[in-house]
């Protein structure tokens, strides 16, 4: 089963361990078998935007799978968005990665800037959502940026029904499936709504991919189309990359 | 070598909103290669412990090559924990469970100290839950003061998240006592980095099914880079020796 990981960290960090170079990115593909990954820059997450993207950038190769998003941060929207422009026409940089401040949602008030000059990309946008406040936060976005398509990443941890609520509601409301390993949160979702909403990240190396295909393979519900489908052909659509990989 | 689930339980979760039977349990298991599955009763976690554990032997007894039994008990809905924890190891479980986080009380109390004294004296192992900071430091300290325990006596920590993984590690290098279930590490090839720090003979195979993924959790463990042997050790061989099956 060919994979793409569109949910995990360049960076590593003193509890996981994880990727400082390009070299070792295609280790850790091989090691977890993913054709392809896109990266976050933990540096850029969690301290120095601007830095964190800069380093992101050097590692980043579409010809061998590596692709990234430009981390946007609420707090530095001018900065957020200088960081945008230099880097989201590239088409390495695959979307823009945005995240909550220490249990506060990603709100439409703060992000409302950063998602306007997002537009003019026409890439999606990616928000991690810890719980059902920021799914509640994330569907104000999507309504009122209802062209932007808009992937949830963790899927709300414990509130991932209401994740999947959400994207029953809103049509551009993508969800990437880490976060919780409830038993049937796969069959609830796809029972629920399209496959083709579904998208496979793991959030390495804070959680091992493993987990996540595990995960797929016991959900008995999944046909072999849906399996494709979630584990790389919808992220090669929404993020129109086919002719990369290939 | 078989392999057996430390952590399964079967009976309403409502706050996970998946309820299956003790029979649904056992057969997924089956289906996934997973000899037996330690279970408990969800009604001893959420209700009744009293009731659960009677749920759990009925249980075990009609399936008893792949279930085997675990008790609950609730030092904070007990008025006298340490005859409740006489009553567990008069019966027929391999293995006591405390879930403090679940049920709200903390790690330093007078009910909880009473009862584990009590399986420690009668050798019973003994898994709770550490999601919470602090947790596991209290244990080792609260291990290392019970006086009598029996020899071989272990105490397994389950639902170690990242946010108490340090200290986990830290307090399973303090206490030879302790042991770790692996179904909520997570994070990548974990396992060979904490088996290297602690010893794969101290770690054990839990799904925490049927809330969650046994897949998910049998995955992990089968594709990290752990040896054969090592991986043989965690998936059954370590929980054989600690339940004496």
């Amino acid at each position: 089963m060919a994979l793409f990981d569109i949910h995990a960290y360049f960076g590593s960090s003193p509890l996981f361990g994880g990727v400082d170079t390009q070299e070792e990115t295609l280790a850790a593909m091989q090691r977890y078998g993913l054709d392809a990954v896109a990266l976050v820059s933990s540096r850029a997450r969690h301290s120095d935007l601007v830095e964190g993207n800069h380093q992101l950038r050097q590692v980043l190769d579409a010809e061998q799978g590596i692709f990234g998003y430009v981390t946007a941060n609420t707090s530095y929207p001018d900065e957020s968005i200088q960081e945008m422009r230099l880097y989201l026409a590239k088409h390495n940089f695959i979307g823009t990665a945005i995240f909550p401040h220490q249990h506060t949602p990603v709100m439409l008030t703060d992000a409302r800037e950063i998602l306007n000059a997002a537009r003019r990309y026409t890439k999606p946008v990616l928000i991690y959502a810890d719980d059902r406040e920021g799914i509640r936060a994330i569907r104000q976005i999507a309504e009122e940026f209802d062209q932007t398509k808009i992937v949830i990443l963790n899927m709300g941890g414990e509130d991932w029904h209401a994740a999947v609520q959400a994207a029953k509601t809103h049509a551009n409301l993508f969800l990437e499936i880490s976060g919780e390993l409830d038993a049937d949160k796969l069959a609830h979702t796809v029972g629920s709504i399209s496959a083709r909403k579904l998208l496979f990240g793991s959030s390495l190396p804070n959680a091992d991919p493993s987990l996540y295909v595990g995960m797929i393979n016991e959900t008995t519900s999944l046909s072999q189309g849906d399996r494709r489908r979630i584990s790389y052909q919808n992220a090669l659509n929404l993020f129109n990359i086919e002719a990369e990989l290939e | 070598m078989a392999v057996i689930d430390i952590n399964a339980r079967f009976g309403a979760y409502p706050s996970r909103h998946r309820t299956a039977s003790f029979e649904e349990v056992s057969s997924e298991a089956e289906a996934l290669g997973i000899d037996s599955s330690c279970v408990c009763s969800t009604t001893g976690i959420f209700f009744s412990a009293h009731e659960g554990n009677l749920q759990t032997s009925n249980a075990a007894a009609s399936q008893p090559q792949r279930l085997i039994p675990a008790a609950t008990l609730n030092p904070g809905m007990s008025l006298d924990a340490g005859g409740a924890a006489d009553e567990i190891v008069a019966g027929p479980f391999r293995l006591a469970r405390y879930f403090p986080d679940s049920q709200g009380w903390p790690i330093d109390f007078a009910p909880f100290r009473q009862s584990l004294s009590r399986f420690a004296e009668r050798g019973l192992p003994v898994m709770i839950t550490a999601s919470r900071c602090g947790d596991a430091t209290q244990l080792v300290r609260l291990i290392g003061g019970l006086p009598n325990k029996a020899d071989g006596w272990h105490v397994i920590l389950e639902s170690v998240t990242p946010h108490t993984l340090a200290e986990a590690v830290a307090a399973l290098r303090d206490a030879p006592d302790l042991m770790l279930e692996t179904h909520s590490l997570r994070f990548a090839d974990g396992l060979t980095r904490i088996s290297e720090m602690i010893g794969a003979e101290r770690l054990l195979f839990g799904s925490g099914a049927a809330a969650q993924s046994l897949g998910a959790a049998l995955s992990y463990v089968r594709n990290s880079s752990l040896s054969e042997g090592d991986q043989a050790k965690v998936l059954g061989g370590n929980a054989a020796s600690l339940l004496k099956l």
